[in-house]
C-alpha cells in the first residue's frame, strides 16, 4: 500500500517533468494543498488571511474565489503566480519561502483544469510483522525474581547486589573490599551534589559510628540545593538546554531560556515523580488553561515553563535567509529526536527519509508521530524564536505572555499611567514648534521606556488545529508522500490515537495523549531509559550503554534483569527519583574501593560487572564549581538569569564574577559560542543539539589551564589566606589544606613531602626576595593540589 | 624528531613498533574503521598516530584559508570575452546557474589586470601574483570549484564542514581523529590566525571540532606574543617556585598512582602532565622563526612591513608540520579577500600581503625535500562575479559561489596542471565541475582516507566530512 502511493509519486513526477500528458484522477487536492502549503499558505492560512483567503483546503478556495474549475488561465490564483504579484517580491525571502517552480505551477493548473478533483485518503494502518514486536525493550518490564546467594544475605546487600554479584559469580568474582568512609563520603557528595564535602562534613561523618551515618549522608545530600542543580545539570545536557538560538555565527542569546532551567533544577529537589515531570515537559500547555487570564497562578506558570523542554534545540529561524520551510523541518526533528532518543530510547530520526533500516519503525509512523506535535510545531505556520531586524510583519513569536493576577495588573496600572502621560505630552508636540520640541520629544521616549511588557515565557503550545501532515518522501517537503494522522509508532500498539482531554478552550489534546502513553505504568521504554540513564550517571556506564539507542542496533543490556527490577521499582515507588538513588548509592556495589585487584583485572578489565567502583575524573562543572568552594569563592544564589561571560581576544573566556564570588556553572551563561574555556577544556559539550553522553578526554589543555590560570593561581591564594586564619602553625595548615583539597586527611609519606615542599617554596620567595613568604608558599601547596590527580579524580 | 628524517615507510614503523605498541595501534584501528561500527566505539582520546586506509601521498597538509573569496577572473581565470560584454549586461545563458532571487544588477567588468603564461606548463597566472607564478610548475589550479551558497557565512561553514551550518567537524577536525599526530609534544592541528584578532567570518568556528572530541579542534596559535593560550603562566612566579611546585606535583601522583595499580586514566593524566611541560619548550622553539637563517627569512618576506606577519606564519607552518603537525591554516586578516569595493585597490592590497610568503613556502618546502609529503591548499569557500558591483570607478565584485578557482599542491598533486574550466566570462564552472565534497575527498584521499570510510558514529548515524552527498574524487590531478 505504501509503495503504492510512492510508486505513484514518482511516476507523476517522471510524468510532469517529461511533460507527458496527465491524466485528470492523476492530479488531486494532495499533489495541490502541499505546493500551496510551501507558497502561500503564510499569508493565506491559519493566522493570516490576506484578501480573506484562506487556501488551505479546496472549499476554502472557492470562497475566497481563487479558481475557476476547469479554467486555470482565468484563476485569480493563477494569474497573481504568473504575474509575480504573488508572493510579493518584497516579502517573499523575509517570509522564509521561495517562487513557486514551474513544476509545481503545472500541477496547480493540472489540477484546475482537471476540475480540482479530490479523493478520500485511506488511513489504513500499516501491517507490522508480528516478529518485529518480539525485540527485548519493547517487552513490558516485570519484575524479576531476586537472585538469591548466601553472601547477598548479609543486611548490608541490596537486590542490585544480588542481581550484580549473580554475574560476577559467573566468572568467579565478587566485589572488592568497601572503600573507606572519607572516599566514600568524596564520592557520594561529587555524585549527588557537584560539589566536594566540607572539612566539617567529613569529621561529622568520621566521629558518627551508628550503622546508619551513612544513610544519613545520603539523606542531607538528596536533601540539599545542590542536588537539583548537579542533576538537574544531567537531564540540560540531554534535553539540549542553551541559552542562545545557535545555528548561525551570530548565535542570538535566548531569552527566558533559563526559567525552563530553574524548573528542571526545582523539579529535580522536590523529587517530583518522574511520570508527572515529563509530561509536564511534553504537554504542560494542555493542563492548564492559561488563557482565563484571572486563573493564572504559580501552577499554570511552571506548566508553561515546562513545555520550555521542547524549545532548547538550535534553532536560527529568526533570521531571513534561514527561515526555509527546510530550516524548520531541522528544528522539529532535533526536537522529535531530542525526545525519542532521550526518554524513548528509540532512534527515530533515522525514519525521516526511509523507513528504519534496523527498528520496526515506519518512515509513516515518524511523520504520524510528527503529526501529534503539528498543532504546536507547524512548519507552514511557524512562531519565530525572536524578534530579528527586517522581520517579516506576519510572523509571530513563541513566547506567551504571562503574569500572577496581582502582577498583571500593577503592570497594566502601571503602563496606564503612562500612556495617558504619554497622551498628554504626544497632544502637547502636536501644537508645539520650534527647539520646545526636541525637549517634549526627549520627553516622550523617556515615557515610553517605562512601559513595562509581561514577563514573557518561552514555551511551546497547541495552537488548536495545524496543517494536514504529509510523509516527506526522502525527507524533502518538495515529495510529499501520502497524508497522515497522529499517531503512536504502529510496533507499540494496535490501537488508533485518540486525543487526551487538554484543559481549556481550542487544544488538541494531541500532545497530552502521547505523553499519557509514554507515562502509562506498563510503557516498555519510558522507565527502562531513565533508570539506566540515572545508572550511567552513578556508575559510569549504562546498564545498556547506547543510552538513548534500545533498539535492534543499541548495545544489548548487560545485567537485563536488574534493568527490569529496577525499572518495576521505580514505578511502584511512585516514579520517585530519589527512591533510586538511595536504591544506587545504598548498594554494595556502590560502597565498594576503585582498587582493581589482579583477578579483577583479568577477568573483567573493563568492569562490565562493577567488580570495583569505577574511578573517573572530575567533569566539567565538578572542577569549576569545586575549585570555587574549595577557595571558599563560590556564590551559591539558586536561579534566575544567567551570569554574563568575559571574552578575552576571543579565545579565553570566564565568567563574571559578583561580590561573592562566581555562581555555579549552569548559572553562567550557556551560549553555543563563548562556552567558558576551563568548562570547554574539561569536555563541557556544545548542543548541538544536545549531548546524550559526555566525552571524557584527557588533553594537554587541561594540565595548562590549571597550572597557567591567573584565576586559578588566584583561587589558590585566596585559600592560603582563609587557611592562615583558620590554624596554628604550618603543619596544621598544609593539613587543612590538604583536608579541603583531596577530601582526606595526608598519609604520613604525603605530609612529609608537602612539609618539606612548604620549607622548600618558602626558601624560594625567600631567595626571590618577596614578601609574605609563608603565605605565598601555602598558595604555592595549594596551587599544586590543585593540579594533583588526587583532586581531579574521584575514587 | 622532524618530518624530514621521517620517510613514509618508518612513518609507518612509528605507528605500530614500539613507540605506542601493535596492540595500541591495531585496537585504535579497530575504533576506528572496526568491523562493528553500529555500536558507538569508544573515542580514541588521544591524538596518537594512526594508520590510514591506505598508502598516503601526503602526511601534513597546510591549508591558507584565504576566506571573502578571492577573485577568479582577477587571478588564475583570464576571460578575454569580459572586454567583448564589458559594460553590459552578462547573458543569461552564464548565469542562469545562480540561485533563484540572486541580484545580477552589475554589469560585466573586465580585469583590471594582465595574464601571462608560466613555468613549463604554461599555466596563466595575473600579475598580481608574481612569486606564486614563479612556482606554477608546483601547483594544480582547479578553475571549477562551486559552491552552494553565496553568503559567507554558510559557505564558510560549507567549506570547513560539508554543511552550511554550525555543529559540524571542520576537515582539520576530521583529519587528525583519522590519522591523530607523530608528535604528541604539539597540537595535531594548528591554526595561525591574525595575530590582532581580526579573523574571518565565523571566526573561531572555522576550526572547532563538532561533535568530535575537542581534542581534534584547532589550536590557535599566535604569531606575536604568547603563542598559545596557557602555554606560560600568565601570573609571574620566581623560577625556583615553579619547580619546587612541579616536584611536588609529580612526587604527589606518583604516591597517588601507587596506591591504585592497573589505573590507565592515572597514568594518561601523569603522562599529560609530562606533556605539558614538554610543550612548553617543543612549541616556543618550533613557533621560533629567528632559529631560521637570513636568507630564508628575507624569501618569505620577513622584515618587510606588507609582508612579515605572513612570511613569519608560513615559517611557522613549515617549522610545525616538520615536527610532525598533521594539519596547519593560515588565515588572512579579516575578509582581505571580500573585495566588494575598489577591487582595484583592496585585491593588490589581498596579494602583496600573501603571494611572496606563499611561493616562498612552495619553494622552501620543494627545496627541502618536503614537499612530497606537505599538501599545500590555497583558496577560499567561493570566489567572485565577474560583473561589476557599484560605480565601475571605485568597482568591486559581489559574491560568486557558481564558480571559482582554488589551487593545490605537493602531497601527491600533479604540479603545472589546470583542472576543469567555467564559462567565456568566469561566471560558473562548466566543464569537470569540482564540488565542496569532491574537493574535501581529494583532500582526505591524498591522506590515505576513504572519505566514505572515515565516520563518526553519532547516535548511530555515521557521520562523514561528505556527508551523504554524492562526492568524486579529482583524480585527474593526483600523480
Amino acid at each position: 500500500m505504501l509503495m503504492g502511493v510512492r510508486a505513484f509519486q514518482f511516476f507523476l513526477v517522471i510524468a510532469l517533468a517529461s511533460g507527458l500528458p496527465v491524466s485528470a484522477a492523476s492530479v488531486t487536492q494532495h499533489d495541490a494543498v502541499p505546493v500551496l502549503l510551501r507558497r502561500c499558505v503564510m499569508c493565506h492560512g491559519q493566522d493570516l488571511k490576506e484578501g480573506e483567503l484562506d487556501l488551505r483546503t479546496k472549499a476554502s478556495m472557492l470562497a475566497g474565489k481563487a479558481f475557476v474549475s476547469g479554467k486555470p488561465d482565468q484563476s485569480k490564483m493563477i494569474q497573481r503566480i504568473v504575474s509575480r504579484e504573488c508572493p510579493p517580491d518584497k516579502t517573499i525571502s523575509m517570509a522564509g519561502i521561495e517562487r513557486m517552480g514551474s513544476r509545481e505551477l503545472q500541477i496547480l493548473r493540472d489540477w484546475i483544469s482537471f476540475g480540482a478533483p479530490e479523493v478520500e485518503q485511506n488511513f489504513e494502518r500499516v501491517k507490522i510483522d508480528p516478529e518485529s514486536r518480539k525485540h527485548w525493550s519493547f517487552q513490558k518490564p516485570r519484575r524479576p525474581e531476586v537472585p538469591v546467594y548466601k553472601a547477598s544475605l548479609a543486611t548490608s546487600f541490596t537486590p542490585i547486589d544480588s542481581f550484580l554479584l549473580a554475574k560476577l559469580k559467573e566468572k568467579g568474582l565478587g566485589f572488592t573490599s568497601e572503600a573507606e568512609k572519607l572516599t566514600l563520603l568524596r564520592r557520594v557528595t561529587y555524585d549527588l551534589t557537584g560539589l566536594p564535602p566540607t572539612v566539617e562534613e567529613m569529621s561529622q561523618f568520621i566521629q558518627d559510628e551508628s550503622p546508619s551515618a551513612y544513610e544519613k549522608v545520603i539523606d542531607r545530600l538528596l536533601a540539599s540545593s545542590a542536588y537539583g542543580v548537579r542533576w538537574g545539570r544531567h537531564w540540560l545536557d540531554m534535553a539540549g538546554y542553551s541559552d542562545s538560538e545557535g545555528k548561525r555565527n551570530a548565535d542570538m542569546i535566548r531569552n527566558y531560556a533559563w526559567k525552563y532551567r530553574d524548573y528542571v533544577i526545582k523539579a529535580f529537589n522536590e523529587d517530583k515523580p518522574y511520570d508527572e515531570f515529563l509530561i509536564e515537559q511534553i504537554a504542560g500547555d494542555e493542563l492548564v488553561d492559561y488563557a482565563d487570564v484571572d486563573a493564572v497562578n504559580e501552577n499554570v506558570i511552571e506548566k508553561l515553563v515546562a513545555t520550555g523542554f521542547l524549545r532548547m534545540a538550535p534553532d536560527g529561524t529568526s533570521a531571513n535567509p534561514v527561515n526555509r520551510v527546510e530550516d524548520r523541518l531541522e528544528v522539529i526533528s532535533d526536537e522529535l529526536q531530542i525526545l525519542a532518543g532521550g526518554v524513548l530510547g528509540l532512534t527515530m530520526d533515522c525514519a525521516r527519509c526511509h523507513d528504519h533500516k534496523y527498528d520496526p519503525i515506519s518512515q509513516r509512523d515518524y511523520y504520524s508521530f510528527a503529526a501529534i506535535f503539528k498543532a504546536a510545531y507547524d512548519e507552514y505556520n511557524w512562531l519565530t524564536p525572536q524578534p530579528f531586524r527586517n522581520q517579516w510583519a506576519g510572523s509571530t513569536r513563541r513566547h506567551l505572555p504571562v503574569a500572577m493576577p496581582a502582577e498583571r495588573r500593577a503592570i497594566e496600572l502601571h503602563n496606564e499611567k503612562i500612556e495617558s502621560q504619554l497622551k498628554l505630552l504626544e497632544d502637547k508636540l502636536k501644537s508645539t514648534k520650534g527647539p520646545a520640541r526636541k525637549d517634549l520629544k526627549k520627553k516622550i521616549d523617556e515615557q515610553k521606556v517605562k512601559i513595562r511588557s509581561m514577563p514573557l515565557i518561552r514555551a511551546l503550545w497547541d495552537r488548536g488545529q495545524s496543517s494536514p501532515t504529509y510523509v516527506n518522501l526522502r525527507g524533502n517537503p518538495g515529495s510529499p508522500g501520502v497524508l497522515v494522522k497522529p499517531a503512536i509508532p504502529r510496533v507499540f500498539t494496535d490501537e488508533s490515537f485518540s486525543p487526551a482531554k487538554a484543559v481549556g478552550k481550542n487544544k488538541t489534546g494531541n500532545r497530552l495523549a502521547l505523553a499519557r502513553w509514554m507515562t502509562d505504568p506498563d510503557h516498555p521504554l519510558t522507565a527502562r531509559v531513565w533508570v539506566n540513564r540515572v545508572w550511567k550517571h552513578h556508575f559510569g556506564k549504562g546498564i545498556v550503554s547506547s543510552l538513548d539507542n534500545f533498539g535492534k542496533l543499541g548495545a544489548p543490556p548487560t545485567h537485563p534483569k536488574l534493568l527490569d527490577w529496577l525499572a518495576v521499582d521505580l514505578v511502584e515507588n511512585n516514579w520517585s527519583i530519589k527512591h533510586l538513588h538511595r536504591l544506587i548509592c545504598m548498594s554494595r556495589a556502590y560502597r565498594q574501593s576503585s582498587v582493581i585487584s589482579p583477578v579483577a583485572a583479568k577477568h573483567d578489565s573493563e568492569n562490565k560487572l562493577l567488580s570495583r567502583m569505577p574511578m573517573r575524573r572530575l567533569d566539567a562543572e565538578e572542577v569549576h564549581d569545586g575549585l570555587l568552594a574549595v577557595a571558599g569563592r563560590l556564590d551559591m544564589r539558586m536561579g534566575g538569569e544567567p551570569d554574563e561571560v568575559q571574552v578575552y581576544g576571543r579565545s579565553y573566556i570566564t565568567a563574571k564574577p559578583g561580590e561573592s564570588g562566581w555562581r555555579r556553572s549552569i548559572y553562567i551563561r550557556q551560549r553555543r559560542i563563548h562556552t567558558m574555556t576551563l568548562l570547554q577544556t574539561f569536555d563541557l559539550p556544545s548542543m548541538n543539539p544536545n549531548c546524550v553522553e559526555r566525552v571524557n578526554s584527557t588533553v594537554v589543555q587541561q594540565p595548562l589551564y590549571l597550572l597557567h590560570d591567573k584565576v586559578i593561581h588566584g583561587l589558590a591564594r585566596k585559600l592560603a589566606s582563609n587557611i592562615l586564619n583558620e590554624t596554628k602553625g604550618m603543619e596544621e595548615a598544609v593539613i587543612l589544606a590538604y583536608k579541603k583539597i583531596i577530601n582526606r586527611t595526608p598519609t604520613r609519606k604525603e605530609l612529609k613531602g608537602l612539609v618539606e615542599s612548604l620549607d622548600e617554596l618558602e626558601r624560594q620567595f625567600v631567595m626571590a626576595k618577596e614578601t609574605g613568604q609563608k603565605n605565598k608558599a601555602l598558595a604555592a601547596v595549594c596551587h599544586a593540589l590543585f593540579n594533583s590527580a588526587a583532586f581531579l579524580h574521584v575514587d | 624528531m622532524s618530518l624530514s628524517n621521517i620517510n613514509r615507510r618508518t612513518f609507518f614503523d612509528r605507528v605500530s613498533d614500539g613507540l605506542y605498541g601493535v596492540g595500541l595501534s591495531t585496537l585504535l584501528m579497530q575504533d576506528l574503521y572496526g568491523e562493528k561500527p553500529h555500536h558507538s566505539a569508544p573515542l580514541p582520546t588521544n591524538i596518537r598516530p594512526r594508520r590510514p586506509h591506505f598508502a598516503p601521498k601526503a602526511k601534513a597538509v597546510i591549508q591558507f584559508c584565504m576566506q571573502g573569496g578571492p577573485s577568479q577572473v582577477d587571478l588564475f581565470d583570464p576571460k578575454p570575452a569580459l572586454e567583448k560584454y564589458h559594460g553590459k549586461d552578462a547573458p543569461e545563458e552564464f548565469t542562469k546557474v545562480a540561485a533563484a532571487g540572486r541580484s545580477m544588477k552589475g554589469k560585466v567588468m573586465r580585469s583590471h589586470w594582465k595574464f601571462s603564461q608560466h613555468g613549463q606548463s604554461g599555466a596563466w597566472v595575473s600579475e598580481l601574483l608574481p612569486h606564486t607564478a614563479k612556482e606554477i610548475d608546483q601547483i594544480a589550479i582547479i578553475r571549477s570549484m562551486y559552491s552552494v551558497h553565496e553568503n559567507h557565512e554558510p559557505a564558510c561553514y560549507k567549506w570547513q564542514t560539508g554543511e552550511t551550518f554550525p555543529g559540524h567537524p571542520t576537515m582539520g577536525a576530521w583529519i587528525t581523529y583519522g590519522l591523530g599526530s607523530v608528535n604528541q609534544n604539539l597540537p595535531a592541528y594548528v591554526v595561525l590566525a591574525d595575530p590582532d584578532n581580526k579573523f574571518a567570518v565565523n571566526g573561531v568556528e572555522n576550526w572547532m571540532s563538532g561533535y568530535l572530541p575537542p581534542l581534534f579542534q584547532g589550536t590557535s596559535i599566535k604569531s606575536e606574543g604568547t603563542p598559545m593560550l596557557h602555554l606560560k603562566p600568565d601570573y609571574t612566579e620566581p623560577a625556583g617556585v615553579t619547580a619546587a611546585k612541579r616536584n611536588l606535583i609529580n612526587a604527589l601522583d606518583q604516591l597517588h598512582k601507587v596506591k591504585r595499580p592497573n589505573q590507565p586514566v592515572l597514568d594518561s593524566r601523569i603522562a599529560n602532565y609530562q606533556m605539558a611541560a614538554r610543550m612548553q619548550v617543543e612549541a616556543t622553539e618550533a613557533l621560533d622563526v629567528f632559529e631560521e637563517n637570513e636568507a630564508t627569512r628575507v624569501m618569505y618576506g620577513v622584515g618587510e612591513k606588507v609582508t612579515d606577519n605572513f612570511g613569519k606564519r608560513c615559517i611557522m607552518a613549515r617549522r610545525l608540520v616538520e615536527r610532525g603537525v598533521r594539519f596547519v591554516q593560515i588565515y588572512p586578516q579579516g575578509q582581505k579577500w571580500d573585495n566588494h569595493n575598489e577591487i582595484k585597490k583592496t585585491l593588490p592590497a589581498a596579494c602583496r600581503e600573501s603571494d611572496k610568503p606563499c611561493a616562498a613556502l612552495l619553494r622552501d618546502l620543494r627545496q627541502r625535500g618536503l614537499l612530497d609529503d606537505v599538501l599545500v591548499l590555497w583558496g577560499g569557500e567561493f570566489g567572485r562575479l565577474p560583473m561589476a558591483e557599484g560605480d565601475y570607478a571605485k568597482a568591486g565584485r559581489d559574491h560568486g559561489p557558481s564558480g571559482f578557482t582554488n589551487w593545490m599542491a605537493g602531497g601527491g598533486v600533479k604540479g603545472g596542471v589546470v583542472h576543469g574550466e567555467t564559462d567565456d566570462i568566469g561566471f560558473g564552472a562548466v566543464k569537470d565541475r569540482v564540488s565542496i565534497q569532491d574537493w574535501h575527498a581529494t583532500i582526505l584521499h591524498l591522506l590515505g582516507m576513504n572519505h566514505e570510510k572515515l565516520y563518526f558514529d553519532r547516535n548511530g548515524l555515521h557521520e562523514r566530512l561528505t556527508h551523504t552527498h554524492p562526492t568524486r574524487v579529482v583524480s585527474e590531478i593526483l600523480t
